[in-house]
């Protein structure tokens, strides 16, 4: 894994102490952690602040009007240019992950996510690439269907992925890294990104509420 | 003195329980209190009026009362619902007899029956010259008959009214206005026996004006209590489902913690007890919804489980789509093998599940350092035996991808594959070793 040498500016949002300072004990000198925050109003302001590159933001959370992470997305919307967010839960409930991705995170990892993995997601978040753990992608499967369509869907079309983006999901869902991706499908690595990116845009802009329904009728994961 | 059990209308009777609940508060056989009630309706009615009190006034078996809060943290959330002993314990002597009383008392047919012979014998005295007033028999009967048929619906109102199927509801919503028709038509009927047509008529504008008024005076009253009812309703679910959840917290997360840290100087044993708490409480949490298993994810995440406990090894399981096979028996067999052979040699592992309308699909990744499939030795079953033979047995297909970094094993089951003893073979199993890269 290579980091560019100079320190990420990060905030971490989480209500666990423990876990705030874990994660500040885990991530050490690759990162600068700017400020904690454990509430949804406090992370608010933290943020507007800081102006951090990257926010580690917690999905469940108290205060606000009980939106959690999804609410400080939404709070610092008008941010999401300089401020990337990406949530990390240990919550494997699709309408959490689903509920944050659409508020407008550019990505989604789970707690027990290792220390490597969690600072190169950093490093993509804060290129804005999108992050998907294997988790994800399932869902994003899951929700949009696995067909895919022949050729690319144009980009208008926010409610079908195109067979490559299916594609690509499908490897990001069997645990395979961008690299080794852009390898099976004999595309560059910049291309898996655009690929996930997209993606991305999909399900944070489709209208369908197919899209809640489903992540509602999912509570079983 | 034991103590009585409060009076509570018992469930599973013919009309309303009341005679069995209140046998039960007072300790008296079932059968004398329903004839008591019998001989004080043939009376002047005061049995069927006590019988409607207590219909009214008498709380069900399964109606919640605020109990919830008293229990506490670990019991229970909802008390289990105990069937009592059905009658009390008859002696031998005028077990006969009471039994006989039980039946004839107890069966709505018999019930029906005699209502319908008191009207023969009405009839027969009519015939033989008695003179009878029909509305007098009539018109109480139409009430008794409304009434009946609309308090019916007290007891389901709860969840047919509340969040009950709409066709059911709509039948509850019938069935009561049918009850309070006819009740209207007999008072109705009543009343002209009193006044004349016109003033029937005045009468019933003025009752119905004063009834408006009535009903605006009053109504933001009515609306504010069942609005307090229903927040207060809502309160004691919250509350009992949060006495659930402390009582499972208390269960199994508390008792873990305790041995976790009495466990502290052994990190592995630290590992494996968090990880299986975590699962457990995951599973507890998100799937309760969900007690459908035996499905493939269902039966692979299990498999999963069981062998990242015996490894302590994380295996991350992902899913999408249903499958459309009953069977998965050789499937989840190979994925199994799959997963042992990826933690045992190269550490965690993660499986994706694909269903879709023609095939399910199994994907077992890991990161290990690869391995060569014709460098196995023949006699290594595992690879060759337990996951290739028994998918192509089975009717699927399985394909092994082995780079230097890591090892895929790709299982394909049809939707409709039989095994090869019901006629149709399977593809042919490719063996797919690529060089290592890079």
């Amino acid at each position: 894994m290579t980091h560019t040498t100079t320190q990420r500016r990060i905030v971490i949002v989480d209500d666990h102490r423990i876990f705030r300072a874990g994660l500040r004990a885990e991530l050490g000198d690759s990162v600068e952690v700017v400020a904690e925050a454990s509430t949804v109003d406090e992370a608010a302001q933290v943020i507007r602040h800081t102006l951090p590159e990257v926010v580690l933001l917690d999905v469940h959370m108290p205060g606000g009007t009980g939106g959690g992470g999804a609410e400080v997305v939404k709070l610092c919307r008008d941010l999401l240019e300089q401020v990337k967010f990406l949530a990390i839960s240990v919550s494997d409930q699709a309408t959490d992950v689903v509920s944050v991705i659409r508020a407008g995170a550019r990505g989604y990892v789970t707690k027990t996510i290792s220390t490597d993995e969690l600072l190169s997601a950093i490093d993509a978040v804060a290129e804005g690439d999108a992050v998907f753990s294997p988790r994800l992608a399932g869902f994003v499967l899951d929700a949009f269907g696995t067909s895919g369509l022949a050729e690319d869907v144009r980009d208008e079309e926010l409610d079908r992925l195109s067979a490559r983006e299916v594609e690509v999901m499908r490897l990001i869902a069997r645990g395979y890294t961008y690299r080794e991706i852009a390898s099976e499908l004999f595309i560059s690595i910049k291309t898996v990104e655009t690929h996930v990116s997209k993606v991305l845009r999909k399900l944070q802009l489709s209208s369908r509420h197919e899209l809640t329904r489903w992540a509602e009728q999912r509570r079983i994961v | 003195m034991p103590q009585r059990p409060p009076l509570r209308r018992a469930l599973g009777t013919p009309v309303a329980g009341v005679c069995l609940g209140l046998s039960r508060h007072l300790g008296y056989p079932v059968p004398l209190v329903r004839l008591a009630f019998i001989v004080l309706t043939l009376a002047g009615g005061i049995g069927l009026l006590l019988y409607c009190w207590l219909w009214v006034f008498a709380p069900t078996e399964k109606e919640p009362t605020g109990e919830a809060a008293v229990r506490g943290l670990s019991g229970p959330a909802l008390a289990a619902y105990e069937p009592r002993p059905q009658d009390s314990p008859e002696r031998s002597a005028s077990s006969k007899a009471q039994r006989g009383l039980d039946t004839l008392t107890s069966s709505p047919e018999i019930m029906m029956g005699s209502v319908l012979l008191g009207l023969g014998a009405l009839m027969l005295a009519q015939l033989l010259g008695v003179s009878i007033d029909w509305r007098i028999v009539m018109v109480p009967a139409v009430i008794i008959g409304g009434v009946g048929l609309a308090w019916s619906q007290l007891d389901h109102s709860q969840t047919a009214l509340g969040q009950g199927a709409p066709g059911q509801r709509t039948a509850a919503l019938w069935q009561i206005s049918c009850g309070a028709g006819l009740v209207l038509v007999a008072m109705l009927v009543i009343a002209g026996g009193l006044v004349g047509t016109g003033e029937l008529i005045a009468g019933t504008i003025v009752g119905a004006i004063l009834l408006a008024g009535l009903a605006l005076v009053l109504a933001p009253w009515f609306i504010k209590l069942y609005r307090t009812s229903q927040v207060e309703r809502e309160r004691a679910a919250a509350e009992a489902e949060r006495a659930d959840i402390a009582a499972h917290l208390h269960d199994s997360v508390l008792q873990t913690l305790a041995m976790i840290q009495k466990q502290k100087s052994d990190p592995a044993e630290v590992e494996r007890l968090a990880r299986s708490q975590e699962r457990q409480l995951r599973s507890w949490l998100y799937r309760q919804n969900a007690q459908a298993t035996g499905t493939l994810k269902d039966q692979v995440l299990s498999v999963a489980a069981e062998l990242e406990e015996l490894h302590s090894v994380p295996v991350e399981v992902v899913a999408v789509g249903e499958s459309r096979r009953r069977q998965h028996e050789p499937l989840v067999a190979a994925t199994r093998e799959a997963i042992l052979n990826a933690i045992r040699h190269a550490g965690p592992a993660s499986v994706y599940i694909e269903s879709t309308e023609a095939e399910d699909a199994v994907f077992v990744r890991d990161r290990g350092p690869g391995f060569e499939l014709d460098a196995i030795a023949e006699d290594r079953m595992g690879v060759r035996e337990s996951i290739i033979g028994r998918m192509k047995r089975g009717g699927g297909t399985a394909r092994i991808r082995s780079r230097s970094s890591g090892t895929e094993v790709q299982l394909f089951m049809p939707a409709e594959a039989q095994s090869p003893e019901n006629g149709s073979q399977g593809a042919p199993t490719q063996v797919e070793a690529e060089r290592p890269q890079e």
